[in-house]
């Protein structure tokens, strides 16, 4: 389930720790947070995951001038709908990305928003709460 | 080289996969993300008429087949885009590599697309007859056009 709230609501609530410090405005005022709401991600491995799975594009190139896009790239694409995910492992830039990981998100792991053209496309602004332990690998 | 001009992003996963843009002749260019370089995001594009970029927005058309099979000869390019500048380099179709390309199978869903999304567009005002109410709203499912707005028509075309 996704819950609309308002990012100050949310941070006097979960008090969260994010992964990054995040530029003005970041996340965004309105915000979804999920609770046992399942998300899709792409994966390097076939059957397994790792940290540099869940490193955003900012976090892996920290010396780029972002501009405005810099409150995306500070954050982590998700997708919802299994179906999705799988298309877009057939694009070129994830000619070296070969698994699935479903996760299922809770309050204390961050908030996420509706971006991009599709009503399926997330961004989500993740806390340091978060724990990769349950997580699983789709087969492909 | 040419300066060309972003129109629409059609998907988007941490940054723009694909996306479409035009030249100062009104050329338009299909872009698939393939490779991030220090200087920018590497896309490969190919000129595109309007009616192959309705059918790949309509699901008809796979995406590896825009590249393989253009148009016209020389409608392949090397995209660089970086913040919103884009400029456009012709490339042979002798090195168009395999790593540049889709695999097969990509065709766009665009029935997930959000009401905000606004691919480059005109406005028709139609007056459909009753009779082709089915056979339009196939058609409009065929080609990708935005179903609500289209919805809204056909609910006033209803209505006369």
């Amino acid at each position: 389930m996704l819950t609309p709230y308002k990012i100050t609501d949310y941070i006097n609530k979960y008090k969260p720790e994010w992964t990054c410090t995040m530029p003005e405005g970041c996340p965004p005022d309105d915000i979804l947070v999920a609770d046992k709401h399942p998300f899709f991600r792409l994966a390097k491995q076939t059957d397994a995951y790792s940290a540099d799975d869940f490193k955003s594009y900012a976090e892996a190139d920290p010396l780029r001038n972002w501009g405005s896009q810099l409150p995306l790239a500070v954050g982590l694409s998700l997708i919802e709908g299994e179906a999705k995910a799988r298309r877009n492992l057939k694009l070129p830039m994830f000619r070296n990305y070969h698994g699935i990981i479903a996760l299922t998100l809770n309050p204390t792991d961050g908030v996420t928003k509706q971006t991009g053209v599709h009503h399926s496309h997330f961004t989500w602004w993740r806390t340091s709460a978060f724990q990769m332990s349950n997580l699983k690998m789709l087969a492909l | 080289m040419r300066q060309l001009t972003h129109t629409a992003t059609l998907e988007y996963y941490d940054v723009p996969q694909i996306l479409t843009a035009t030249d100062a002749t009104g050329t338009r260019y299909l872009c698939t993300l393939y490779s991030q370089e220090a200087d920018g995001y590497r896309y490969l594009g190919v000129q595109i008429s309007e009616a192959r970029l309705m059918a790949f927005i309509g699901g008809q058309l796979d995406l590896r087949e825009a590249y393989l099979h253009p148009e016209v000869d020389n409608a392949l390019y090397i995209v660089n885009v970086e913040r919103e500048r884009l400029t456009a380099t012709v490339l042979q179709p002798s090195e168009m590599t395999e790593a540049m390309l889709p695999k097969a199978g990509y065709f766009f869903d665009a029935t997930d697309l959000t009401d905000e999304t606004n691919p480059q567009t005109d406005t028709y005002q139609l007056e459909v007859p009753a009779h082709d109410r089915i056979t339009f709203s196939t058609l409009i499912s065929r080609m990708g056009w935005n179903a609500s707005s289209i919805g809204k028509s056909l609910r006033k075309v209803a209505a006369l």
